[in-house]
């Protein structure tokens, strides 16, 4: 239909052009076109600067679905690094955040909110963020990226102790039919999706997609490993495969959302020096479910109801044992009893959120948020296997955590006249937890180590958290139409995650951040901001684990930095630069893989006519400091601690820094089908860079110790220059 | 098809079609053309088209003013707050006040006020126009229309990418 309306108005056009060849400089007035014309008209969109939607204080970064196609971004993590002072860090298991404080690697953190449409994605584990390919939310289904810095818990939720990410998905409209994806790419990867969208006539809005991906990866060479165990090649070590379900159905004021991704990545490096070569693969589930409803209660009070459940599954696999020997030690297992491990991590959670609007008493908006959240099974459990798969004999207690959080908050907004507005809020959280440990029975004998030492009596103990209290306050000047001065105070507090917790101390104290942060937003003209921001964080209590392996909690972290950002447009042309400069200042030490300065710059240009654009992108990432090198022996009950803690890597450290690097990326993208065929060409690492990210685990060679730097390990190798080819086949109906 | 036909016709003039129109250009065409085809209850002496938040609209909502609707005269103004919203026939909510939305919805109430917007996820807007695939689409509202006694004929609403009620 809308084709031949196109065809007849191009006709009539056309006609019309020929009468008046003459004057064929002067545009047909658009006032004259009738609606059916306009409609199939072809629309060069607007140089435009994105406006932030979410509710924040803080200079907010923004990315749209449209630069999503224009930069070929394939992750949630390739769009973080496109955005100012953020950068990401990938052991080619996981891609970890940085940002403003944070970005150790192998640090699951739990430090950062990720939130779909309003739902929490964690896991209660490790509080992991899964930006990669284990993550819930294709690429495809994203309408826009918002990034929060700073502690967002009044408005976001417990958790988002150092910044928000606000992922808003696309509704079933914006496909209206059936898209068919396909993606090919470098290290025989391959992707297949299938979307389907629609709008109904009663106005309910349906979105379905399913997607597979498959990656046979690439084959390294580690010098570090060739040099201790005679061969450093791991070839056939990084395929990747995940499937992923998802689906979005609103209904007048109800909303449905649900979600799956089921994801192994094969990893290159192991988790232990002693296990290089031998087979280790991540295996991630998880799940979600949420439902929303929002309706007013009279003219001025607006309600948001909100349930939400979830779980998580670890099933990772390590054909090393590097528990054999312990086992062999405390359990009494024969040498050789052991010979794999198979984690069976569980965890899941249900909550309820209720917030209130009201907007009845003039120059106020009032928000009330009451959060209740169970944590019912958080499980810690490692089976080891014998040399055919089996189960062994010989097993680890299970760990098994309880844990529920009841969280208030309250909100303020005040319009002080013209130009000023001030708000305040808090955020109330208290907080249970409970640990136990079961032996398995049959076990030969119970092993001591993951009860707390000062009550092996006991097989179960309360952590007796004390309620915390996170409020913030700010005040913008609006100072005219186009300029805005942001200042803002906040605090905020974060629980250990359950892999962080000391099984031997009944009790720690959170994490507490305080944050003080001045932006100025400045628009020149309605195709040029300015946005520039400064901060100083203090955080204090912060968790870290010393060159000798031991955790602790009371470290103090001073981070500060400034950051500008410019946005332009002009024509089909646009551009997005930003330098961050930051400094992160610790005691005696430097903080590991915190980059100095980063740089990132976006140009997005017409290529030919209205059918393609080009999206071109640099990033510069500052020489950081990797992880102290540990050396390869370790006390044996030390090993064992570490075990169950899951990972080993310090967070503190000074050791050698790895090179700067910028690296460019260069997509071609269609801007408008073709027969219904779309799609994008991406050349990734363009200049074919050879860089390295900071290793979460670092070792020294035993034999030679960490003098001699040839011989340590402390970085993993990134990807070269890759190419990716995405194609979509969109059926309306 | 399309091609075949625009070669046929257009051998040697410059085909000022294949230029894609300027996006806020052809957004100012649209709201002239909601305007031309929503029924209020009441039609006042001078029709307002309000701009809330600063615009892209560039000069291209000035050639408006100089156009009658429904042979009344248009004025086009500018606000700085939604306190300025009633009395406007027609209000676009611009991005930068999108997130105001719940304050000018209870300014307006029930008022006769078509509210436009271009910015996504913002409820409460009667009419919403997005890009789609290199065209400029909108989504109307009907129970929003309704409850602001304002009808909007049936030739836009065919054109509509989604109606909902």
């Amino acid at each position: 239909m809308r084709t031949y309306l196109r065809a007849a108005w191009h006709l009539a056009i056309g006609v019309a052009v020929a009468l008046t060849a003459s004057a064929a400089s002067a545009q047909p007035d658009l006032l004259d076109i009738p609606m059916e014309g306009l409609v199939a008209s072809d629309v060069q969109s607007a140089a435009r600067v994105a406006k932030q939607l979410s509710e924040s204080n803080a200079a907010v970064s923004i990315v749209t679905a449209e630069d999503i196609r224009t930069f070929g971004y394939r992750t949630l993590g390739e769009v973080l690094n496109s955005m100012r002072g953020l950068y990401t860090t990938s052991d080619r298991r996981y891609q970890f955040p940085g940002g403003r404080a944070y970005g150790v690697p192998g640090d699951f953190a739990g430090r950062i909110r990720l939130l779909i449409d309003g739902y929490a994605t964690q896991d209660n584990l490790s509080g992991q963020l899964y930006l990669d390919e284990s993550g819930l939310i294709d690429i495809d289904l994203i309408d826009r990226v918002e990034y929060i810095p700073g502690p967002g818990g009044v408005n976001y939720g417990q958790g988002a102790f150092f910044g928000v990410i606000n992922v808003i998905t696309k509704n079933g409209r914006d496909f209206n039919g059936l898209r068919l994806s396909g993606e090919a790419g470098s290290y025989n990867t391959f992707r297949k999706r299938a979307t389907f969208g629609k709008q109904f006539d009663n106005g309910a809005d349906l979105l379905l997609s399913y997607s597979r991906l498959n990656s046979v990866g690439q084959d390294f060479d580690f010098p570090y490993f060739a040099a201790t165990t005679g061969n450093g090649r791991a070839a056939g070590m990084d395929g990747e495969h995940n499937e992923r379900i998802f689906l979005k159905f609103q209904y007048q004021n109800f909303s449905l959302e649900a979600g799956h991704v089921q994801r192994t990545k094969q990893s290159p490096l192991p988790r232990d020096e002693l296990g290089f070569g031998k087979p280790y693969q991540t295996d991630d589930t998880q799940d979600f479910v949420q439902l929303n409803y929002d309706y007013a209660l009279g003219s001025s009070l607006r309600g948001s109801t909100r349930a939400f459940a979830g779980q998580y599954l670890d099933h990772a696999y390590r054909g090393y044992n590097e528990y054999a020997a312990t086992l062999q030690g405390l359990a009494g297992a024969p040498p050789g009893a052991v010979a794999a491990m198979r984690n069976r991590g569980k965890g899941a959670w249900t909550g309820i959120d209720q917030q209130l609007v009201y907007t009845g008493i003039a120059g106020h908006t009032l928000t009330l948020g009451a959060e209740y959240r169970r944590d019912p099974n958080i499980d810690f459990y490692n089976q080891s296997l014998t040399s055919s798969g089996r189960r062994s004999d010989y097993d680890f207690p299970i760990a098994s955590l309880d844990s529920s959080t009841w969280g208030l908050r309250f909100a303020d907004e005040l319009r002080l006249g013209e130009h000023w507005t001030a708000n305040v809020g808090a955020r109330y959280d208290r907080p249970q937890l409970g640990v136990c440990q079961f032996i398995r029975p049959g076990t030969p004998a119970p092993v001591p180590f993951v009860l707390p030492r000062s009550k092996t009596t006991s097989h179960c103990i309360d952590y007796p958290y004390q309620p915390q209290w996170s409020p913030r306050a700010g005040l913008v000047w609006q100072a005219d139409a186009r300029t805005t001065l942001k200042a803002s105070w906040a605090e905020a507090n974060r629980m250990p995650t359950p892999l962080e917790l000391p099984f031997d101390q009944a009790y720690v104290r959170p994490e507490r951040v305080e944050t003080r942060e001045l932006v100025l937003i400045r628009d020149f003209g309605s195709l040029w901001r300015f946005t520039g921001s400064v901060y100083d964080y203090h955080v204090s209590d912060a968790q870290y684990i010393d060159d000798r392996g031991y955790r602790h909690y009371d470290g103090k972290i001073n981070p500060y930095g400034a950051e500008v950002q410019l946005d332009t447009s002009w024509g089909r042309w646009s551009l997005r630069g930003s330098v961050a400069w930051r400094q992160s200042d610790v005691p005696d030490k430097a903080l590991a893989n915190s980059p100095r300065w980063l740089g990132k710059f976006n140009l997005g240009m017409p290529l030919w006519n209205e059918w393609l654009r080009g999206g071109l992108e640099a990033q510069f990432l500052d020489s950081r400091y990797g992880q102290f090198a540990r050396s390869g022996v370790v006390p044996a009950d030390e090993t064992a601690q570490n075990a169950l803690r899951g990972m080993a890597g310090p967070v503190i450290a000074d050791n050698r820094k790895l090179p700067p690097v910028t690296l460019v990326n260069f997509t071609v993208s269609s801007v408008k089908a073709w027969h219904g065929v779309s799609g994008a060409l991406s050349v990734k690492n363009l200049l074919d860079r050879r860089w390295d990210a900071v290793a979460p685990t670092a070792y020294a060679s035993a034999s030679s110790g960490s003098s001699a730097p040839d011989l340590m390990f402390d970085r993993v190798p990134m990807d070269g220059r890759s190419i990716w080819l995405q194609l979509h086949y969109d059926l309306g109906f | 098809m399309v091609a075949a036909l625009h070669l046929a016709v257009l051998a040697g003039p410059r085909d000022l079609h294949a230029e894609p129109i300027p996006e806020y250009e052809l957004k100012a065409a649209y709201l002239y053309n909601f305007m031309n085809y929503t029924t209020w209850p009441e039609l006042p002496n001078l029709l307002r088209l309000c701009v809330l938040g600063p615009d892209n609209f560039g000069g291209a909502l000035e050639k408006l003013s100089a156009r009658t609707v429904q042979g009344k005269p248009i004025r086009i103004a500018s606000l700085n707050s939604p306190a300025q919203a009633r009395g406007c026939q027609l209000l676009f909510v611009t991005e930068r006040e999108a997130g105001n939305m719940d304050t000018i919805e209870r300014l307006l109430g029930d008022a006769p006020t078509l509210v436009v917007t271009d910015t996504p996820t913002t409820p409460a807007a009667a009419i919403q126009l997005a890009l789609q695939n290199g065209r400029l689409v909108f989504d109307v509202d009907l129970a929003r229309l309704r409850r602001s006694g304002l009808m909007v004929s049936a030739k836009v609403l065919s054109l509509a990418r989604s109606t909902r009620n």
